[in-house]
C-alpha cells in the first residue's frame, strides 16, 4: 500500500472540530498510534477528528513537529520548547491532555499529566479545589470525618501515636 | 449548604473541567505525584475519593517515608517506623480496586519486618509489578511464597539482602521481567529448577548462588549478568537476543564454552551484546570472540573497555591477535554499529 508513492512524501488532512483542516506530513502523525493504526489500516487522506478543538490540534501539530526534528543535538531546546507548551492556561492543559491520550501519543501524554500534577501537589486541599473549580460534595460530617481518617489527615493518625 | 446550592449553579454555567477528565487520566495524574500528595486529592470530592481509592499503582519511596517520619511528632525512632507502617497499612485497606503495581523503595531495610502481609495482600488484588527496595540491610530478607505462585505478577524487581529461595517447581507463572539485585539465590536441593515459562528479561547483579539452579526460561530474550557467579547458574543462552556481561562473567561463561562445548549450545540468535569493563587480556578477547562468531545475527556490539594492560603480557597479546584476525574479521562481518568507550 504504502509502497505506491516513491519519493513524494504522503500528505494527510486532519479536520478538527470546527471543520478547520490542517494539512500535514504523513511521516509526522505516525506518532500517534491511534492515527498510525488508521493510516494503516485503510488507506484515508483525510480524518475527522470531531472531538478535538482547532486550537488544540494547532497545538498538537506543533509538538509532533518539533518532536520529529529532535536529535542529540537539539535536546535541550526541546526541553524548553516542551516546558513552554504546557505554561498554557489550566483548561487548555486538559484540553491537550485528553486530546493527546484520545490520540494515543504515549510521551507527551505522560508529560501533560505530570504537567497537571505539579499543579496540584504541594497545595492545599482549599487551593486545588479553587484552582480546579472543584465543588467538595461532601456532607459536613463527611468531610470531618476524612480530616481525621484520610491521609490528609496523616496527622489524625499521629494523634494516636502520641498517646 | 450554602455551598451545595452554589455547587448547582456552577456546574450549570461552567462545570469543573477537570473532573470531566476520563478515570485513566485521572489515574495518570495522580500516579504522577507524590502519593502523600495524592492521598490529599481524596478530599476533594466524591470523584476524587473513588479516584484515590482505586489508584492502580502505588509508590512508596524515600520521600514518602521521610514525609510518614517528619509527620510523626514522637521524634523516637521506631514511632516513625510504626506510623509509615500504619499509614500504608491505612491505604491498602481503604483500596477498593486491582492493585496493579505496589512499589515499596526504602534507603534502608528497617521496614522489612512489615512487608510480607502487605505483598499477600497485593498478590490477592491482582498485582502486576511489584519492587522492593531495600539495600544495605544487616539481616537478610525473604520474600513470602504466596509470591511465587502469584499468576497475576509480570515484572518483579528486588534490590535487597535477599534471600530468594524458590523451592524445586515453583514458578512464576506469567512473570514476564525479573530483576535482582543484591540477592542470595538459595537452592533448597542440591540443585534445584526453577521454571519460568514466560519470562523474557532477566537481571541478575551482584547475587550469590547457594547450590545450583536450574534455569528455565524458554522465552528468554534480553539477559544482564553483573557480578555473578553464573558457574551454579546454568547460562541460559540458547534463546536470547539480547546479552550485557560484565568481564567476570564473560570470561566465565566463555570457560563453559570450552569445557562444555558440546553441551552448550551458543546464542544463536544474539543480536545486541554490551560487555561493561571489557579486559584488554588473552582471556577476555577469546571469550568475546567466542561469543561473536556463534553470534551470526548480531548486529550491535557496545563495550566499554577497561584500560588497564598488564605489560607483562603485551607480547601474548599481540600474537594472540595476529593468529585470531582471521577470526576477528569474521566475526565482525555482521556487525552494523559499535560503540566503544
Amino acid at each position: 500500500m504504502a509502497s505506491s508513492t516513491t519519493g513524494e512524501k504522503k500528505i494527510l488532512t486532519l479536520k478538527g472540530g470546527d471543520n478547520e483542516e490542517f494539512i500535514l506530513e504523513e511521516s509526522l502523525v505516525l506518532q500517534s498510534e491511534l492515527l498510525k493504526n488508521m493510516v494503516k489500516e485503510e488507506r484515508v487522506s483525510s480524518i475527522p477528528l470531531p472531538s478535538i478543538k482547532s486550537k488544540t490540534l494547532v497545538k498538537i501539530i506543533e509538538y509532533l513537529k518539533k518532536h520529529a526534528e529532535l536529535t542529540p543535538s537539539n535536546k535541550e531546546e526541546f526541553k524548553n520548547f516542551e516546558k513552554e507548551f504546557v505554561n498554557v492556561v489550566l483548561e487548555e492543559l486538559l484540553d491537550i491532555t485528553v486530546a493527546v491520550n484520545y490520540l494515543k501519543i504515549n510521551g507527551l501524554l505522560e508529560f501533560c499529566c505530570q504537567a497537571v500534577a505539579d499543579r496540584i501537589k504541594d497545595k492545599s486541599v482549599e487551593a486545588v479545589r479553587k484552582i480546579f473549580r472543584i465543588e467538595s460534595d461532601f456532607t459536613p460530617e463527611e468531610e470531618s470525618e476524612f480530616r481525621k481518617e484520610t491521609p490528609e489527615a496523616f496527622e489524625g493518625d499521629l494523634d494516636d501515636t502520641t498517646n | 449548604m450554602t455551598r451545595l446550592v452554589r455547587s448547582k449553579v456552577s456546574t450549570d454555567a461552567r462545570k469543573s473541567f477537570i473532573c470531566d477528565l476520563p478515570t485513566e487520566i485521572l489515574h495518570k495524574i495522580l500516579e504522577h505525584m507524590p502519593i502523600q500528595d495524592a492521598a490529599i486529592t481524596s478530599t476533594l470530592s466524591k470523584r476524587w475519593n473513588q479516584m484515590w481509592s482505586t489508584l492502580p499503582h502505588l509508590v512508596f519511596d524515600s520521600q514518602f517515608l521521610d514525609f510518614a517520619f517528619n509527620y510523626s511528632f514522637d521524634s523516637e525512632f521506631d514511632a516513625g517506623v510504626g506510623n509509615a507502617a500504619r499509614i500504608i497499612n491505612t491505604i491498602l485497606l481503604q483500596h477498593t480496586g486491582p492493585i496493579l503495581g505496589f512499589h515499596f523503595m526504602s534507603n534502608d531495610d528497617y521496614m522489612a519486618k512489615y512487608l510480607d502481609p502487605w505483598i499477600i495482600f497485593v498478590s490477592k488484588h491482582g498485582i502486576q509489578k511489584l519492587t522492593i527496595h531495600l539495600p544495605n540491610g544487616s539481616c537478610l530478607y525473604e520474600l513470602p511464597y504466596g509470591i511465587m505462585t502469584c499468576s497475576s505478577l509480570t515484572h518483579l524487581e528486588v534490590l535487597a539482602s535477599t534471600v530468594f529461595r524458590p523451592s524445586d517447581c515453583v514458578k512464576f507463572p506469567n512473570l514476564v521481567s525479573l530483576e535482582l539485585v543484591d540477592t542470595q539465590i538459595e537452592c533448597k536441593l542440591i540443585e534445584d529448577t526453577l521454571i519460568l515459562p514466560m519470562l523474557e528479561t532477566l537481571k541478575l547483579i551482584s547475587c550469590r548462588v547457594l547450590g545450583r539452579m536450574r534455569l528455565v526460561a524458554p522465552k528468554l530474550e534480553n539477559l544482564t549478568i553483573d557480578n555473578i557467579d553464573i558457574e551454579n547458574l546454568n547460562p541460559i543462552v540458547t534463546s536470547i537476543k539480547h546479552l550485557s556481561l560484565d568481564r567476570l562473567s564473560l570470561e566465565m561463561l566463555a570457560e563453559l564454552f570450552h569445557v562444555a562445548a558440546d553441551r552448550l549450545v551458543l546464542p544463536q540468535n544474539l543480536q545486541t551484546l554490551k560487555i561493561c569493563a571489557l579486559g584488554i587480556s588473552v582471556e577476555q578477547f577469546s571469550g568475546a570472540l567466542i561469543l561473536l562468531r556463534g553470534s551470526s545475527n548480531l548486529y550491535e556490539l557496545d563495550l566499554s573497555v577497561a584500560v588497564e594492560v598488564d605489560e607483562s603480557r603485551t607480547t601474548e597479546l599481540f600474537s594472540y591477535l595476529s593468529t585470531a584476525e582471521s577470526h576477528l574479521n569474521e566475526a565482525f562481518r555482521m556487525i552494523q554499529k559499535v560503540r566503544v568507550r
